[in-house]
């Protein structure tokens, strides 16, 4: 089973059993790319591409 | 009363659990206890502690969705039928956490398809009411019309997802999902100004549309085709997103774009320079007509520039740090260590580098993402993108090229091969309209490129792989 969302800063988090895979395409098809182990709603809604460096 | 048909929703709920046995069970609301068990159990799933602690419910969302009257009647059976515990986090308030049983989840997760229509109609309208809000405007909605036209080779594309990852790896699974999400767009319905649909749609603050085809990964792309039958190609700028934050830095940080076309290019900056104001001589600020000289001086490093509209500005850097890994590797560091890195009074190798050879820009570049953060510097040069390909392509697709399938991703566009080269032309028209808002004699024109998705003709191939 897994979820996806996508927040207002365009970071998209699938979430399911391995953790919280998130992704943030920056342009230049560059993508940054990690993976939370535990992260609250609060916390996925205020991901940006800060978190992604 | 008869309801328009919606598509089917799926909702995850514990193998363990029965409906039939709560007690007060009502036929009823079936669906009603189900869709209250996904809700929790996605909240479970995205809280820290998983399964361990209580969680908040959105009971608001829910009661919109199932009756305020209803609502706590669905709860109660639940808590009852020891399905889920109440926690009271608040004296005194009616602020409630709630958490699902551990012996429910011993058997695992399913998916159910929920059938009742007017619980997909309920939550079909709730989705709805978020879709309705960012598509006002006709160039929106002839985009988001032109996504229920792609289709995907659902077989192939699973075949190939099997032969390439490893069943129950998340590149798998969500390759599966995303093909199978993708292959939903296609039976989105309007009726009576309601958009009935099962796959995500989201529009972010800097304007860029999230959708199944921008989240598709990229060796699927092959898959995707029209309605009819047509293969797509992908147009998309060369160094993108340094033409775009080139423009913006330039209105932001110096002025009018407009004006660093005309004067004071090159030379060397200095620690007195102001750039973020404009340098106004002694007279103040002059009018600022067409093909009048501005009073204050914008420094361009020509050769940053020339590289970036030509396309060759990684390939420059790379060349000029003696990069030895792939461009790839280059643009990533280069973006994590230059573009949308903190502002640190230390610099990093790349700043240090980029400032040796681009002053101009660097110090630009350093201002704003002091001045604003790296984190809006980002949003804001995505906004400028968004606008070039949703309103300035998206109004030219909606009105040159009506019958023409297409899809935006995020900076590129999505465009069936037979058709790419006379949207290319007007894709370039637009671009030098919208990277020189003034007549200039040596207009800044961006270089475009087409991809082919090359898998495609590897197919066979690629599926002939052994599993990994």
């Amino acid at each position: 089973m897994s979820k996806q969302t996508t927040n207002s800063n365009g970071v998209t988090c699938i979430i399911d059993s391995d953790g919280i895979h998130c992704s943030y395409y920056v342009g230049d098809d560059i993508t940054f790319r990690k993976t939370f182990k535990n992260l609250t709603d609060k916390e996925i809604s205020r991901l940006s591409v800060d978190d992604m460096l | 009363m008869k309801f328009p048909e919606y598509p089917t929703v799926t909702c995850y709920t514990p193998k363990g659990f029965d409906a039939t046995k709560l007690p007060n069970y009502n036929k009823r609301h079936h669906y009603k206890y189900d869709w209250s068990l996904h809700t929790l159990l996605l909240k479970h799933l995205r809280s820290s502690s998983k399964f361990d602690e209580p969680v908040s419910l959105s009971g608001k969302v829910l009661q919109e969705l199932f009756g305020s009257v209803y609502y706590p009647m669905i709860i109660k059976s639940l808590m009852d039928g020891k399905v889920i515990t109440r926690f009271n986090y608040r004296a005194g308030e009616h602020a409630f956490k709630y958490k699902i049983n551990p012996h429910i989840l011993k058997e695992g997760i399913q998916a159910k398809q929920i059938d009742k229509v007017t619980i997909r109609r309920k939550i079909h309208l709730f989705r709805d009411k978020d879709i309705q809000r960012n598509l006002k405007d006709a160039i929106s909605k002839h985009e988001f019309q032109n996504l229920t036209f792609i289709d995907i080779d659902v077989e192939d594309a699973i075949k190939f997802i099997n032969s390439k990852y490893k069943e129950g790896t998340p590149k798998h699974t969500h390759r599966i999902l995303s093909v199978y999400e993708v292959s939903r767009m296609k039976d989105t319905q309007t009726a009576e100004g309601i958009i009935k649909m099962d796959w995500m749609f989201k529009v972010d603050r800097s304007g860029r549309w999230h959708t199944p085809i921008a989240h598709l990964a990229k060796d699927l792309r092959p898959f995707l085709k029209t309605i009819d039958g047509k293969r797509f190609v992908e147009l998309d700028g060369a160094c993108s997103q340094l033409t775009f934050c080139h423009k913006y830095l330039l209105e932001h940080v110096s002025g009018k774009v407009s004006n660093s076309n005309i004067i004071g290019e090159g030379g060397t900056p200095t620690e007195s320079d102001n750039e973020y104001e404009p340098q106004w001589g002694l007279d103040g600020p002059k009018p600022m007509g067409r093909g009048s000289l501005p009073s204050y001086d914008v420094r361009i490093d020509l050769m940053w520039r020339n590289a970036i509209f030509n396309g060759n500005a990684y390939q420059l850097l790379m060349d000029g740090m003696q990069w030895k890994k792939s461009r790839d590797e280059f643009k990533e560091y280069f973006f994590k260590n230059l573009f949308f890195n903190k502002y640190r009074p230390k610099l990093t190798k790349m700043e240090e580098a980029f400032k040796h050879y681009f002053p101009h820009e660097f110090q630009r570049l350093r201002k704003t993402k002091k001045r604003i953060g790296n984190k809006e510097l980002a949003v804001a040069v995505q906004r400028y993108e968004s606008r070039f390909w949703h309103k300035w392509i998206g109004s030219s697709m909606r009105e040159k090229f009506k019958l023409i399938n297409y899809a935006t991703i995020h900076d590129s566009i999505l465009l069936p091969e037979e058709n790419v080269n006379e949207v290319m032309v007007e894709v370039t028209r637009q671009a030098i309209r919208f990277f020189n808002p003034y007549d200039s004699d040596e207009p800044l024109i961006p270089t475009f490129r087409v991809k082919t998705f090359e898998a495609v003709s590897d197919r066979g191939t690629e599926l002939n792989r052994p599993q990994k």
